[in-house]
């Protein structure tokens, strides 16, 4: 080896750290948008407080627990009024945080609505919302034909009239547990069962503790309350009830937020117990049990 | 098998009658090395008459040379290769004879002011696709293993991408990795490339020769689209016992060789496994948790004076996560082939012909998994049998063959692809091929070929027509061209998405049954430029067609259908090699531009707009590669110098929260989902990679031993390469920083 090459490796090694070494470039895997915020949630005409979900377009996975500086606006775009709403920020049990702002100011069935959540520097994102007009209350119908010597009817009915789009249909029970507690709300979900039964009209026919029993295979489940719960948006609202839950992930699925990500919808969510059906579950489970003997 | 057989009787028959029609005599036989008994690849065989007229021949990959359309007379014989006495000897030849002459080469100083034919290696060489590289030239790239590997060799190639320095995934002139044939004497290894990038199953101690085609190869090779390799492991010494081992901060090594019956049957056994494991907390400061390793031996039986058989087998193993976050740890992959099987040539005492015939088997294993857990698998046997004739036909080498290969592929792929789930397929194929190689006048070569295969339905059965074309314009500039069509049932499949996963999943024709397709077409030049430079230069264009990629959109998504993608790959290569006494110089620059396009108009979405193009992640434009090497006496130096620009990447535009409304839920209990937003895909560039590597070694004899000492730096200036980015852990996963290293390697005798 010649010495003259010896002599001169450290100093190729040298210049090529500093040729090179010292030239690294910096690298940003993110890209500009405008896209700035993430708004999920919708203003049910029903309700005495409004809360909707609002996230900003962040650079970390986790969101942070700090306030978020944006300022959220609700315009009535048929009077011009607007409010302000306020932030909370909630933790939720599987550890994550998020940031909801609520308002105490009604929306009205109908109304056209611009929310709107702008950061200090004047980037914002926005949703024109909406209203579907008010509906009648659903026809529950057990079917249940009282002192009468037959067996409890196996089908159930629900009558729906002036919804615009239905986007929520469900029933939520309570049952008695084994250790004769009560159990966990347990809901079922019918929105995606109700079939047209008319002009304007929508029918769901379904077997109440058919459904139920499916749940809890080989007993005979025991009901101690059931509500149902309705909700009529409008016609922009997707299905959401059919997507699992990368599809709803899916930024495509609606461009309703300009300059962001998500949906805001406008709905009247209706609620109601059902005690008429706890009776006829109750006669239901008692054919359940003397099968069973 | 028999029918096989008796075909390529008809063949060597045919050939047979032929040579006798036109009268003419045949030369044939093989060229070894004297001091070992190994065959020398490349050695050059010239036949000069009376008239000073001369006809030659270089050997192939087992020393096999033969000299055809010779008319009856006096022959002045000369056999040469570099680094060997060249011999000389008088042929006599009769009409119609067939003769064997079996040269063993002296090892000495050769001059090298006689006409060299045909193929000889060097970077400076590229014909039509095709590079040649024999052990040295393996070795001149540096390794940090006290030697070289071919793995090294490759990623110094223009055309050549590898994504990083882990996972083993080589990317050729725009073609994916489970494009690529990679063949151990003539034997399929489904992925003979370790998770540490600078090594291979093909350690430069133990490879005789290897034909690297970027493309544009020939109809004897079928059942991928991008590339060749084609190894030809080194046969065991069959003089004298001999033995090596070797400790670097990434690798420990042994090997034995010897005969088992002198000069008539030898073995060669090596041991390879990785210590990088246990070294680099020392060496890099910090950890690196890959393991992998090989096992080969090969019995090689000389003896007979018409025919030479072996025996192979080869086991390597993988296993290591890409992303080595400790605390985080990501994937864990693991990957393992086993390959065993046989080949004879032989010389029919009675016919002119060569006549090869391979079988065995080759076993894949592919596993990724999450906390010991497998989560996603693949298997794939390939039984392989084929014979191969070589004979000539008018004074030409007509080549042909026929094959036999059952592929059983297993894979549970969970829901990662939505439309290849899990499945178990065995698949058999059979075809034939045939290529000639003509000249037309003194100096135009044209090797016009067809490869034949039959696959069970509802596979279509597979016509591939081949054309090499090479002329000779002058003494020292040569042009070359290749044209051919490739098909490819057999597929891997792996999720393009992630450049952190190196999991590949074979499948035959997964989307719709088609067939993956390819056309090439090669053009390019060799000029010697006085005694010391050698220029060549390659246009390539490709066609691809029917390649399965993952559908894309906007979001970060574990599961996504398959659909096929055309494609488009154009570029260039130049390479400046220089020779001059004890320096060696080579410079190369890789021009490429890869694209892919939407067969049925779509890719995915991206925001409301359909993706109907992209740049794959193995777009690599621009390449440089420049290697400085000197040796003298007991010294050896070496400096490698490469450059890469960007990959392509897909940008994030943020973060969210997803809320399922799939009810009126009270937002205030509602759980979300954290969502990754990305750009259009791979819209961006990673920063460019440039690395630099050293290394200097010393020989000593030590007590009749030769013991090497190397020292050396990959990574010298200690770039900080990106590798890729985690755009979950938002964590940059970076190349190897600076890697200095100390190898020993002592060799008996």
């Amino acid at each position: 080896m010649p010495a003259t090459f010896r002599t001169c490796l450290p100093a190729l090694c040298l210049a090529g750290g500093l040729l090179f070494g010292g030239c690294a470039e910096t690298f940003d895997p993110f890209q500009e948008t405008d896209r700035h915020f993430s708004i999920y949630g919708y203003l049910d005409a029903a309700a005495d407080t409004q809360f909707v979900a609002v996230a900003a377009l962040r650079q970390v996975v986790t969101p942070d627990a700090e306030p978020l500086d944006a300022a959220v606006a609700l315009q009535n775009l048929e009077t011009g009024e607007t409010t302000r709403w306020r932030d909370s920020l909630f933790r939720f049990s599987n550890g994550s945080v998020g940031h909801v702002f609520w308002s105490k100011e009604a929306v009205q069935p109908g109304g056209r609505y611009l929310f709107t959540v702008t950061r200090p520097d004047g980037a914002s994102s926005s949703a024109t919302v909406r209203m579907p007009a008010a509906f009648p209350d659903p026809d529950l119908r057990t079917n249940l034909i009282p002192f009468s010597p037959l067996p409890p009817p196996r089908l159930q009915n629900i009558g729906l009239r002036g919804i615009e789009k239905l986007v929520d249909l469900r029933i939520v029970y309570t049952l008695r547990t084994a250790e004769g507690g009560v159990s966990e709300p347990i809901t079922l979900s019918y929105v995606d069962q109700a079939r047209p039964g008319g002009e304007d009209r929508l029918a769901l026919v379904f077997d109440a503790y058919g459904d139920l029993a499916a749940l809890f295979p080989g007993s005979c489940p025991e009901a101690l309350s059931a509500t149902v719960i309705a909700g009529g948006g409008t016609s922009d609202w997707p299905d959401f009830f059919r997507l699992d839950d990368e599809m709803l992930a899916d930024p495509d699925l609606t461009d309703q937020v300009q300059n962001g990500m998500g949906f805001l919808g406008g709905a009247i969510r209706w609620e109601r117990p059902w005690p008429g059906l706890v009776a006829l579950l109750a006669g239901r489970r008692a054919q359940c049990l003397a099968r069973r003997r | 098998m028999a029918a096989l057989i008796w075909a390529s009787g008809i063949g060597t028959a045919g050939a047979q009658a032929q040579e006798g029609r036109a009268g003419a005599a045949v030369a044939r036989g093989v060229v070894t090395d004297a001091s070992n008994g190994l065959p020398l690849p490349g050695a050059n065989v010239l036949l000069r008459d009376s008239t000073g007229t001369l006809r030659g021949s270089a050997a192939n990959q087992d020393g096999f040379y033969l000299i055809a359309g010779l008319a009856a007379g006096a022959y002045r014989l000369q056999a040469s290769f570099i680094g060997f006495e060249t011999q000389e000897d008088t042929l006599i030849v009769e009409a119609g004879a067939i003769i064997t002459r079996h040269i063993a080469l002296a090892p000495g100083a050769t001059a090298l002011d006689e006409v060299i034919v045909g193929a000889e290696s060097g970077a400076g060489r590229m014909r039509g696709g095709l590079q040649t590289v024999r052990s040295a030239g393996i070795r001149r790239i540096p390794a940090p293993d006290a030697g070289g590997d071919l793995a090294s060799w490759l990623q110094s190639l223009p055309g050549v991408v590898a994504l990083g320095d882990r996972g083993g995934q080589l990317f050729v002139r725009g073609g994916t990795p489970a494009q690529n044939l990679v063949l151990m004497d003539g034997l399929p290894v489904w992925q003979p490339f370790h998770i540490v990038g600078f090594f291979s199953a093909f350690p430069h101690d133990l490879v005789s020769t290897a034909d690297f085609y970027a493309g544009g190869f020939g109809a004897r090779y079928n059942g991928r689209i991008s590339s060749v390799v084609d190894v030809t492991m080194r046969d065991g010494n069959t003089q004298r016992f001999a033995a090596a081992g070797s400790a670097s901060p990434f690798l420990a090594s042994l090997r034995v060789e010897g005969p088992l019956r002198k000069e008539a049957l030898s073995f060669l056994g090596s041991a390879r496994l990785s210590v990088i494991e246990r070294a680099a907390p020392t060496f890099l400061g910090q950890s690196l948790p890959l393991r992998f390793g090989d096992v080969f031996l090969k019995l090689t039986s000389s003896g007979g004076a018409q025919s030479r058989c072996s025996l192979s087998a080869l086991h390597t193993f993988d296993r290591g996560a890409i992303d080595v976050d400790q605390a985080n740890p990501g994937d864990i992959f693991r990957w393992s082939n086993t390959v065993a099987g046989g080949r004879c040539i032989a010389f029919p005492a009675n016919a002119s012909s060569m006549l090869e015939l391979v079988g065995g088997a080759s076993y894949f294993n592919n596993v990724v998994e999450q906390s010991m857990r497998p989560e996603r698998s693949s298997d794939a046997l390939e039984i392989n049998t084929k014979i191969n004739l070589t004979a000539p036909w008018r004074g030409r080498p007509l080549r042909a063959g026929a094959f036999a290969r059952a592929n059983w592929l297993k894979y549970a792929l969970g829901e990662q692809f939505q439309n290849v789930r899990a499945g178990e397929d065995l698949l058999i194929a059979v075809g034939a091929y045939a290529e000639m190689e003509t000249t037309l006048g003194a100096s135009l070569s044209v090797t016009p070929g067809l490869s034949a295969t039959l696959y069970p339905e509802p596979y279509k059965p597979v016509l591939e027509p081949r054309l090499r074309v090479s002329w000779r314009q002058r003494a020292h500039r040569t042009f070359h061209g290749a044209l051919g069509a490739y098909r490819q049932t057999v597929t891997g499949v792996n999720d393009e998405r992630d450049a952190g996963s190196v999991f590949t999943a074979w499948v035959p024709a997964p989307v719709q049954g088609a067939q993956a397709q390819a056309v090439h077409l090669l053009v390019g030049v060799e000029q010697q430029i006085g005694a010391t430079l050698r220029l060549a230069a390659e246009g390539y264009y490709k066609r691809l067609r029917d390649i399965p990629v993952p559908i894309l959109s906007a979001i970060a998504r574990f599961t996504t259908p398959l659909t096929l993608a055309d494609g488009r790959v154009y570029g260039a290569d130049v390479r400046l090699e220089f020779q001059r006494g004890i320096l060696y110089g080579y410079a190369g620059y890789g021009l490429a531009n890869t694209s892919y396009r939407a067969t049925d108009g779509s890719f995915g979405t991206w925001f409301g707009e359909t993706i109907a193009r992209y740049s794959p992640p193995h777009d690599r434009r621009h390449q440089v590669s420049v290697v400085l090497g000197a040796e003298r006496r007991k010294f050896a130096a070496s400096v490698r110098w490469q450059f890469g620009s960007g990959l392509p990447f897909t940008r994030v535009l943020g973060f969210d929260d997803v809320l399922a409304l799939r009810t009126l839920v009270d937002v205030r209990e509602a759980a979300r989902r954290p969502r990754v937003l990305f750009e259009r895909p791979w819209n961006g560039r990673l920063p460019a990679y440039h690395r630099l590597d050293l290394s200097l070694e010393r020989r000593f004899d030590v007590a009749g031993a030769a013991l090497s000492v190397q020292a050396g730096a990959i990574n010298a200036y200690d770039r900080t390469n990106l590798f890729y980015f985690d755009v979950f852990r938002v964590r940059r996963v970076d190349q190897l920083p600076i890697v200095p290293f100390i190898a020993l390697k002592i060799e008996w005798p």
